[in-house]
């Protein structure tokens, strides 16, 4: 009997260290998974977020391929319109991830319209390749819906284990990690909810109009394509949900993609759903094709403010939504975030893109309370009367040469800096993040450091909503220099 | 099936979990339906796949031998009958690798003198897929037929035992080469295993991770360079070569030791004790001691059933230096059907014969000099000596092309380019600093592994037994995640399949 109950107490001992073994390689599991897996904007951020949205908050859902996520601009819409949306959109998403996303986002919000991008349907590959699944498959829970669009996109058992178990992408970004890796959070908006799934194309590509012919024959889309179109529609009926599809307008559109559209406007127009190709709207959107577009697929910036309004002002006048910006129940404050967010985006790259001293001065005066400038004088032999003019009147003098003096501009308001006995200007601690300004250069956190370069006015200009330097430039005469940083 | 797959992981937790689940006396058999399954499942199209039958054949044909020969007097006039069983036994195994390993190779030999004397060469263009694992289960079914034989074991009676015996999965496709006296009796107390022993958990679980951190983060990254320098040899001069060369030594050692390292681990974990193959070879002292620490199962093999029915060493010395030969030229013929194969046991054979010839020449001048035999030094440049002939021979292994290997062996002698190990080209071979940095380190932890495994005279798992908990733990949990951080997946990972698998 003593012994009967020794072995017992053996085993459950065993037992007990087992389980706690386990238990510690899955939290250390869990930490490792959080580090290394594949980050990005494409698909991965904007499922991943969607889970971080108020419950039953999105009025306006949107998905597709990246035309959704580039073209139809979120803080626009909250802006101009108060709709409430979010893009769940991926790089050339097939329309079987768009089905299973459509229904993993169904389990907590209630939209109020859908939003099909059709894209897919002029897509021929029947299965999707590992760039494709990552991005539209990674970001989401792990559950039944994930299994099946990870199944719905691979060819054989292999590819479903392979996407499955995931790791193997994960392991190969030991070489690239960083601390945004690690930190769960660093203030990065496209970490947490305000995040809406869409982000701007901050470059310009002039390219053709695109050149079609309106009556072409539609051309049906592949069978696999057609199969899960058909259930995305048949899924809105079902549930009730209002659905438009519609065409994104595409630089690379021709009369090839114009018969798969033209069928899928077919199929649409069966199940009664409202279909519009907005490539028949060029004039009315107000399209330049010289400045409009990122690249031959894509709106940038510009672009997609003039489309965002033209379908805003479309789907609120077809669909029954509301405008919520006067909520005071705070469950929409997050797209004011956003809007934030996608405006300081803007306004950094423009900064950025700036080499007209006067534009750029014009510019710098006139950021928003959310910048800090940093402005550092050690040599005015190279100063305009121009330079000295602009900095004379934010009360930054040169008239004099004199000794290296640093300034900040922050909220209109110059602070003339003054360093301690170790060389330290300014030093501001905002979340996780470090920022320093010393005799020797502006630090950012460990890993970034600007050494001043000790000619001319040297100025930094640093993003405090999005936590990071939007600018560093040095002023030389009438020209502006752009460091690295 | 790969032992780094995740198919295989899937598979091996399946039949660990139904292995403890089900009454103890069912597990042998669900040992057997797993080993089958692993060895002859091909896909759902083809659940069977056509090597299987080889597979089925050469159990069925060694069995019925043994069971025969069995009950056959190993003494008097029926003796006859006896060796010719075993005899039919051999033909039939050896002609079954023989057909699927050499037939082409004899033929390519034959063809240059079949068209000299003005006949038609026979075509060489047919295609022979050979059954994974053939070399390894041919060489298992022939010693328990040789054992039988001899009176060293008795026949195996149950015919599921014995079919067990030779397609165990673990040992199957790499090895190791197990042997009926040692396997049998273990599976016949499979019902025994105790569900949850912390140790027994322990040791399998180290050696599963071992193996698989030998072969994600050393050998298939390590396999780069070498893949790399090979087929660009003629770019390279005597460091790259060099360096070449040691990291293929290298990345073998990783490669095969792995697989069976896995093997020992999974098979660990079901309560059975299978042979160790490998014990820090590359700190033997001699080629001797070397062939004793490496692939020990064959190596054992060898020496059982073709160097002592050869004479052995109980013979004159040059009969002696033939067996040796003639073991190693068949050790060679095993490994592939190639003349390289072939020259590489060949050269292990040399080494060994100047090993014995010089061995009283070298006592002799180490009288004369006083040299510490003992010392670290003198065992350091034996041990070196030994790496360096190991690694010539290596390259004969690796290249197919005899001359090619003597062209590549000629260009490191000819081409110095010390200064590459100092200009960072050698972070140009194949892997990056970054890569570098990580093979470094895994590098270091096998150096210490294997030195400890040196001093001790046991398995990784066995030293991990040893260990307190809390180290085990942490050896399990670092080797775990430097596999899944630092492993070597996806496109290469198909290249840099197991090498021992081809054999």
């Amino acid at each position: 009997m003593k012994n009967i109950l020794i072995n017992i107490l053996k085993s459950l001992k065993n037992i007990v260290r087992l389980a706690a073994f386990v238990l510690v390689v899955a939290l250390l599991l869990n930490i490792w998974i959080g580090w290394f897996k594949p980050k990005g904007f494409d698909g991965l951020h904007s499922m991943e977020n969607f889970y971080n949205q108020p419950e039953n908050s999105i009025d306006l859902l949107c998905v597709g391929s990246s035309h959704t996520f580039i073209d139809i601009n979120t803080g626009l819409m909250w802006d101009k319109f108060g709709i409430p949306s979010y893009v769940l959109g991926a790089s050339l998403q097939p329309f079987w991830h768009t089905y299973y996303n459509l229904r993993e986002a169904t389990k907590t919000q209630t939209p109020r319209l859908v939003v099909l991008e059709a894209l897919a349907a002029h897509l021929t590959d029947d299965y999707s390749n590992r760039g494709v699944t990552i991005n539209n498959v990674y970001g989401m829970h792990w559950n039944m819906n994930k299994l099946e669009s990870i199944r719905a996109g691979v060819t054989d058992t292999d590819g479903l284990l392979d996407y499955g178990m995931l790791f193997e992408e994960y392991h190969n970004r030991y070489a690239e990690l960083d601390m945004s890796d690690v930190a769960s959070d660093l203030g990065d908006v496209v970490k947490n909810e305000n995040f809406k799934g869409f982000y701007d194309y901050l470059r310009t590509e002039h390219i053709p109009r695109p050149e079609f012919d309106s009556d072409v024959d539609p051309i049906p889309m592949t069978n696999k394509q057609e199969y899960y179109y058909r259930m995305i529609i048949e899924f809105c009926q079902e549930e009730d949900i209002p659905l438009l599809i519609m065409v994104s307008p595409d630089g690379g559109y021709d009369n090839h993609a114009r018969e798969n559209y033209l069928y899928a406007g077919e199929i649409a127009a069966e199940y009664g759903v409202p279909f519009i190709d907005f490539n028949d709207y060029y004039d009315e959107i107000g399209l330049d094709f010289d400045e409009d577009f990122g690249d031959i697929g894509h709106l940038n910036h510009i672009g997609n403010r003039k489309f965002t309004t033209f379908f805003g002002n479309y789907i609120v006048s077809n669909f029954d939504l509301v405008d919520r910006r006067g909520d005071t129940t705070g469950i929409y404050d997050s797209w004011d975030e956003n809007r934030k967010y996608l405006e300081t985006r803007v306004e950094n790259y423009l900064l950025q893109d700036t080499y007209d001293i006067s534009d750029y001065y014009d510019m710098l005066f006139d950021l928003s309370d959310d910048y800090e400038v940093f402005v550092t004088i050690s040599d005015i032999t190279y100063v305009t009367d121009e330079t000295r003019a602009y900095l004379g009147i934010n009360g930054i003098p040169c008239s004099r040469p004199y000794d290296e003096r640093r300034w900040m501009i922050r909220s209109g308001i110059t602070t003339v800096l003054t360093s301690d006995d170790n060389g330290l200007y300014y030093e501001e601690f905002t979340g996780s993040h470090h920022l320093a300004v010393s005799s020797e250069g502006l630090y950012f956190d460990s890993h970034k450091r600007l050494d001043w370069e000790r000619v001319g006015v040297e100025i930094v200009v640093f993003d405090r909503y999005n936590q990071l330097i939007a600018d560093n430039v040095v002023m030389v005469g009438d020209e502006v220099w752009r460091l690295d940083f | 099936m790969l032992f780094n797959s995740l198919q295989f992981l899937l598979f091996f937790v399946v039949v660990i979990v139904v292995f403890y689940v089900l009454p103890p006396r069912v597990r042998v058999w669900w040992i057997l339906i797993a080993s089958l399954f692993f060895y002859c499942y091909e896909s759902p199209e083809k659940p069977i796949s056509d090597q299987s039958k080889y597979l089925l054949l050469a159990i069925a044909v060694s069995w019925i031998t043994g069971l025969i020969m069995d009950v056959i007097p190993s003494e008097g006039r029926l003796k006859i009958l006896r060796t010719a069983l075993l005899i039919e036994g051999l033909v039939t195994d050896f002609g079954m690798l023989c057909y699927f390993k050499y037939t082409k190779f004899i033929i390519e030999l034959i063809n240059p003198s079949i068209v000299e004397k003005g006949g038609e060469a026979i075509s060489t263009d047919f295609n022979l897929l050979m059954p994974l694992g053939i070399s390894f289960f041919i060489f298992t079914s022939t010693g328990y037929l040789f054992d039988v034989y001899r009176g060293k074991t008795r026949a195996e009676k149950n015919p599921l035992y014995y079919a067990l015996f030779t397609c165990f999965f673990p040992c199957i496709m790499s090895g190791p080469i197990e042997r009926a006296d040692h396997l049998i009796p273990q599976l016949k107390k499979l019902h025994e295993v105790k569900v949850i022993s912390a140790d027994r958990m322990a040791n399998g679980v180290s050696l599963l991770v071992w193996g698989l951190f030998a072969k994600m983060v050393i050998a298939d990254r390590i396999a780069m360079i070498v893949d790399n320098v090979y087929a660009h040899y003629y770019l390279y001069g005597s460091v790259e070569l060099i360096f070449a060369s040691v990291c293929y030594s290298i990345q073998i050692y990783c490669d095969f030791m792995s697989y069976s390292s896995i093997a020992l681990g999974c098979a660990k974990l079901m309560g059975i004790d299978v042979f160790d193959n490998f014990n820090a070879p590359y700190l033997s002292q001699s080629v001797q001691e070397f062939w004793r620490r490496w692939h020990i199962s064959l190596s054992s093999w060898l020496k059982d059933y073709v160097y002592i029915p050869l004479g052995g060493s109980r013979c004159s010395k040059l009969r002696k230096y033939l067996n040796v030969m003639i073991t190693f030229l068949v050790s060679g013929i095993w490994h592939g059907a190639g003349l390289n194969f072939i020259i590489w046991g060949g050269i292990h054979g040399i080494f060994q014969v100047i090993d014995g010839m010089t061995s009283p020449l070298r006592k002799k001048f180490n009288e004369l000099t006083h040299a510490k035999t003992d010392s670290f030094g003198y065992r350091f440049g034996r041990g070196l000596v030994t790496f360096i002939c190991v690694d010539i021979a290596w390259v004969y292994f690796r290249i197919t092309d005899f001359h090619l290997a003597n062209e590549i062996l000629r260009r490191m002698i000819s081409k110095p380019d010390l200064w590459v190990l100092f200009n960072d080209g050698l972070y140009t071979l194949g892997l990056n600093r970054k890569e570098f940095n990580v093979l470094f380190i895994a590098l270091i932890i096998l150096v210490v592994m294997d030195i400890a495994r040196k001093k001790t005279e046991k398995s990784v798992g066995d030293i991990m037994v040893a260990q307190p908990w809390w180290f085990r733990w942490a050896f399990i949990i670092i080797m775990l995640f430097a596999v899944l951080t630092f492993g070597i997946y996806g496109p290469a990972f198909d290249a840099a399949n197991f090498i021992y698998l081809q054999f």
